[in-house]
């Protein structure tokens, strides 16, 4: 009895840690499977706007999601301030910084209706609105 | 007109001082289109033994957009706006020309290619990328930046991305027509190919160019440009060294070297060194300059700096400026 609790919880704890891990989901129809770290970072970073011939809709989180602040530290590389300041040299470029989408759900729903579209979300929430996930975040 | 100049400063700069920090939420959208407005405000105080200069310096309108495989970006300026001028010589002027800065489209071929075509900030060194105050950490640009190469290009300029390996990127510049506008560009140039390759290894960029490039029909030249930076948590180092070969076939070289600390969130403390041969008086050029830079936030940049050294006239330069 007591080895059975043992694996139930032992189960519980993978899949609740497969649920809270971070992905970088988009539509199923997305020109691309997998997506490397080098790729995300020029993507969110607008260095790579177009993909299979098509402009990507990139999608971001608010500035206080702590989402968006992983993932800016762990997959940008850069400040906030750092950021501010790039997106407004990119806006004298004539380049927008992606779209920002108030919640995770929000975004899921966007990325759901456009093929070109991809944001960063829990893998729960890219599994719930049936999307393709291109990129998994390591471990810390 | 001092005073006007005075109030518009005032009236400004709790404005924008004290507006929401977001970069995020920069430019208005035109609606039912996907066109952006913006632009952009700067305005200096020199001051040096033999004169003082207040100046607006820029005012610019910028409106761009990007649709399906097209962008499209036009930015019109006047340039000291309001400039009075005391010392050896008094003077005060309104000028309400408006200039075409730049005014281009770019088409994507696909993911790595793009062709560039119009009247664009020519792709060369870092400094010439962003020329204007808010973005670069001196209001005094270095002599470099001006003496080299044209910094404008009235032409096409195919670019291609680099899939792997530290090759980033390769520009093909090519003019050979007038400049739409010649107000801004540092050579009234009417012939221009150049080439770059650019490199990158996580913060670590750099790049080299060559060209030539002809003004007035029959002054050829040739350049060569190599160009470093390097961006720390709490320094950036910057580095760009070019030469250029004048139609009397005298070799000016002009380099800078440049540090930015970063003291804190909002400022940074900045010091360049520049060593060059001045094609007016065929000069070596040596000096050194100290500034600060305080952002209020990042739409906002209040600058302090000095600068003096060998055959160099010290100067004390400050300015405040926006973008929107």
């Amino acid at each position: 009895m007591k080895r059975l609790r043992m694996t139930v919880l032992l189960l519980l704890f993978g899949v609740g840690s497969l649920y809270a891990q971070m992905v970088v989901a988009a539509h199923p129809a997305f020109p691309a499977e997998r997506l490397t770290l080098v790729q995300l970072r020029k993507i969110y970073l607008g260095k790579m706007r177009y993909l299979g011939g098509k402009r990507l809709l990139v999608i971001n989180l608010p500035l206080d999601d702590p989402l968006r602040q992983r993932f800016e530290k762990r997959i940008v590389h850069h400040t906030p301030a750092w950021l501010n300041r790039y997106w407004l040299r990119q806006h004298y470029l004539g380049h927008r910084p992606p779209k920002v989408m108030s919640s995770e759900e929000g975004a899921a729903l966007l990325i759901r209706h456009f093929e070109r579209a991809l944001g960063y979300m829990h893998e729960k929430t890219a599994r719930t609105y049936g999307l393709k996930i291109l990129f998994r975040m390591p471990a810390l | 007109m001092k005073n006007l100049y005075i109030l518009l400063i005032l009236i400004l700069l709790p404005w924008r001082i004290w507006a929401e920090d977001d970069a995020l939420q920069i430019g208005y959208r035109i609606p039912a289109t996907p066109l952006y407005l913006g632009g952009y405000f700067s305005t200096e105080y020199l001051r040096s033994p033999h004169r003082q200069i207040w100046d607006i310096d820029d005012a610019a309108l910028m409106l761009y957009g990007e649709y399906d495989t097209f962008d499209l970006l036009s930015e019109f300026e006047i340039a000291d706006l309001y400039k009075s001028e005391h010392g050896r010589l008094h003077h005060e002027q309104f000028n309400r020309t408006i200039h075409i800065e730049r005014l281009y489209m770019t088409y994507y071929f696909d993911d790595l290619q793009s062709l560039r075509i119009g009247k664009f900030n020519t792709p060369v060194g870092y400094w010439n990328l962003v020329p204007i105050n808010l973005f670069r950490e001196t209001t005094s640009s270095p002599y470099l930046a001006t003496a080299i190469f044209p910094k404008l290009t009235t032409g096409v300029d195919y670019h291609r991305t680099m899939r792997a390996g530290m090759l980033e990127s390769l520009d093909l510049i090519l003019q050979k027509n007038e400049d739409f506008d010649d107000t801004y560009n540092n050579f009234d140039s009417d012939s221009h190919y150049g080439v770059r390759f650019s490199f990158a290894q996580e913060t670590l960029l750099w790049q080299f160019a060559a060209g030539t490039f002809r003004y007035h029909r029959f002054a050829y030249n040739y350049y060569l440009l190599g160009a470093f930076q390097l961006e720390g948590e709490r320094m950036d180092w910057q580095v760009e060294a070019g030469v250029r070969r004048d139609p009397r076939r005298r070799w000016l070289h002009a380099l800078y070297l440049q540090d930015v600390w970063h003291l804190g969130v909002h400022t940074d403390l900045v010091v360049r060194i520049e060593h060059y041969r001045e094609e007016a008086t065929d000069k070596i050029v040596m000096n050194a300059l100290g500034g600060i830079v305080f952002r209020p936030n990042a739409k906002t940049a209040l600058k302090a700096e000095f600068q003096t050294g060998r055959r160099f006239a010290p100067r004390t330069l400050l300015s405040i400026s926006m973008i929107f």
